[in-house]
């Protein structure tokens, strides 16, 4: 059965562009999120087996979305994407649980590489 | 991955950050310190950096990370949000804009960024003593020290998570996405709609004409229940089409800023009914006459501040865009509290560059003594404009209002301010026109620049010089010929009447003699094609139920 994944990221742009190639490597989209409240609350209700999680949005930022979903299901798996400048940022969603990094502008084979590698564990 | 499918959407996003950047660093300005605003701005360079990049627009990428790496400085707490670096964010805001058109045009790009990202890396505020100098570019030469090195930028998470929630200004910000019950629709699918309901009125027309020959009561009543629906789709439509004032609204902030800022004037600059929905068409075709009106508020209507102060009225002038609905007219005003203009001296001016003889002058009420600033040749000349205290386009903007069906009007009183008001209709598609007979062909003209029609006896017409002219609610009106006008032979009028109507031009009311007045019509507008388009005086065509074409006069380009 096709893996469930939700995006979240507050560009249009980069969401459709993100689902157009899981889409297209097989992944159900399970919804879509454009900020950091968002992203939680459609977490708790729709229980994706994966979610990509932008890291600077309104509202909430990534890292604070990825503290709350942790909290809520310990087992969630989380990839944050993030622009190249942003690396001081992957310490602090690594030890907040995140699997993995995806570095922005997305290479389509990097992307569905981490994300089945984040998918068998 | 082919990256051009992505293209329209990486524009239309853009712009919609561009324009939301705009906007955070004028609310910056306003209210300065405000924590939502900053972070904001951080994220909508951030984002427009991330989105370029995808799209491999280098160019794009350089000047987004250029601000993003500013605004990060200025979150960090390493720089003030100054008015320099409002400055090189709006400038930033034009570059990008303009590089945009080019993705669009799919051109190369026209715009050299040149050290605009070096001028960013190395800002430092003003010292604070250096006199009035906001304009000022950071001249420090290159000093090492100030440079920042890239990697300060990226903010320690701490920061970042410490952030407060951003509350009200995102939702501005947000780019209206598929949720929530609304779709995002190209707008020329919008444009063909309208233009299919268009086809329909000129069609119901043509219907009312075979029914008007057939005199059958069953299809008579099925024709005006066909008219009813017409006009809710027609309603329906149009508000498809409408867009709030606010899609426009930002640039108007900034050239008041920048106007002020160049003719050294405090401006307090206040916008009311940025929600107010107008045609997609007709917004884009106001920016320009109001940028206009706004500039000459600004640089000829506002005094220098000492020259208030001794007038005893606050040294910071104020600038008021007011957009408002009256049902199904839309009100524009742009007010200022400036030096107002003076009939008298509007009047002696006109005469002086002989527009009018001083007798025409003296017939003048204020009302048209004021229009006298929207007449070519008026306001040109430098001169005039210190006299009068307005004018610089101003006959643009008269006939760039007149083509959208619109009115304007001037209301000023001396030493308190100047009020400008624009009426326009809600829709510039579809018009009611005035059809009329012209030799052999027929010609329309938009209602709003009718103000009576009369059937004039040759017997009221006098001769005053070598010009006719008759009365008309006590006020001697001059008569033109349409047929002259265009060309055609003269009419005869057999019967001694004379069909006319009388519109404004030149701030004076004329009444325009015809062949025949032959009604008023609903017309869906059609824009002409080249080289049609280029003819003076005509503002496009239209079908007549008939199946007759007839051009839409441009009375203000064609007088």
């Amino acid at each position: 059965m096709a893996l469930k994944v939700m995006i979240v990221d507050d560009s249009l742009f980069m969401r459709k562009m993100l689902r157009d190639i899981l889409v297209e490597e097989g992944y159900e989209i399970a919804d879509e999120a454009s900020d950091g409240v968002e992203a939680v609350q459609k977490y708790k209700e729709c229980l994706p087996d994966l979610v990509t999680l932008d890291i600077v949005m309104p509202n909430k930022t990534g890292i604070e979305a990825l503290q709350e979903i942790m909290a809520y299901d310990a087992g969630a798996r989380v990839v944050m994407c993030s622009a190249i400048g942003q690396e001081a940022l992957t310490t602090a969603a690594t030890d907040a649980g995140a699997k993995a990094f995806i570095l922005k502008p997305f290479n389509p084979e990097l992307v569905t590489r981490v994300l089945r590698e984040v998918a068998q564990g | 991955m082919d990256m051009s499918q992505y293209k329209a959407l990486f524009l239309s996003e853009s712009r919609e950050y561009l324009r939301s950047i705009a906007e955070q660093v004028v609310a910056l300005e306003q209210s300065p310190g405000e924590r939502s605003a900053v972070d904001a701005l951080f994220r909508g360079a951030h984002s427009l950096k991330g989105m370029a990049a995808s799209m491999e627009y280098g160019d794009v990428v350089v000047v987004a990370h250029s601000m993003e790496d500013l605004m990060a400085r200025v979150r960090d707490g390493a720089l003030p949000f100054d008015p320099g670096v409002a400055d090189l964010l709006l400038e930033g805001v034009d570059l990008i804009d303009v590089l945009l058109q080019d993705v669009e045009q799919e051109r190369p790009s026209t715009l050299p960024t040149g050290d605009f990202a070096q001028r960013l890396a190395i800002y430092t505020p003003a010292p604070p003593k250096a006199a009035p100098a906001d304009q000022a570019e950071p001249q420090e030469p290159a000093a090492a020290d100030a440079v920042t090195a890239p990697h300060s930028a990226t903010a320690p998470a701490a920061a970042d998570a410490a952030a407060p929630p951003a509350a009200e200004a995102e939702k501005a910000k947000e780019p209206a996405g598929e949720a929530g019950g609304t779709v995002r629709v190209k707008t020329e699918l919008l444009d063909h709609l309208i233009n299919l309901t268009g086809e329909l009125v000129t069609n119901k027309q043509r219907l009312l004409t075979i029914a008007g020959e057939l005199a059958s009561p069953p299809l008579n009543d099925a024709i005006s229940e066909t008219a009813k629906l017409l006009r809710s789709l027609h309603d329906e439509v149009m508000k498809v089409r409408l867009m709030p004032f606010e899609a426009i609204s930002d640039r108007f902030q900034r050239s008041v800023r920048s106007v002020a800022k160049k003719s050294g004037k405090e401006i307090h600059f206040e916008l009311t009914g940025r929600e107010i929905g107008l045609d997609r068409g007709m917004l884009e075709q106001l920016v320009d006459p109001l940028n206009h009106m706004l500039r000459n508020a600004v640089d000829h209507g506002i005094e220098e501040s000492g020259d208030r102060e001794r007038a005893g009225k606050p040294a910071r002038g104020t600038v008021r865009l007011a957009v408002s609905r009256d049902r199904d007219r839309i009100q524009i005003t742009v007010r200022d509290d400036g030096r107002g203009m003076e009939p008298a001296t509007m009047i002696a001016a006109a005469v002086a560059k002989g527009i009018l003889t001083p007798e025409e002058g003296e017939l003048l009420s204020p009302r048209q003594a004021l229009m006298l600033s929207c007449i070519p040749g008026f306001s040109t000349a430098k001169e005039v404009t210190d006299i009068s205290g307005r004018g610089v386009g101003m006959d643009a903007v008269n006939a760039a209002i007149q083509k959208l069906g619109g009115t304007l009007g001037i209301e000023s009183e001396p030493g308190v301010g100047t009020t400008i008001s624009l009426r326009l209709p809600l829709t510039i598609a579809i018009i009611h026109a005035l059809v009329v007979q012209v030799g052999q062909v027929k010609a329309a003209i938009p209602v709003n620049a009718v103000q009576r029609t009369v059937e004039l006896s040759r017997r009221q017409i006098e001769n005053i010089g070598k010009r006719q002219m008759f009365q008309l609610d006590d006020e001697a009106i001059p008569l033109l010929s349409l047929n002259r006008v265009l060309g055609m032979p003269l009419g005869r009028f057999p019967d001694g009447i004379l069909p006319l109507f009388v519109t404004e031009a030149r701030g004076r009311r004329v009444g325009i003699v015809v062949d025949r007045l032959l009604g008023q019509h609903e017309l869906f507008v059609k824009q002409l094609g080249r080289p049609l388009a280029k003819m003076a005086g005509v503002a496009g065509g239209a079908t007549l139920g008939d199946g007759e074409i007839v051009a839409i006069l441009d009375l203000a380009g064609l007088l």
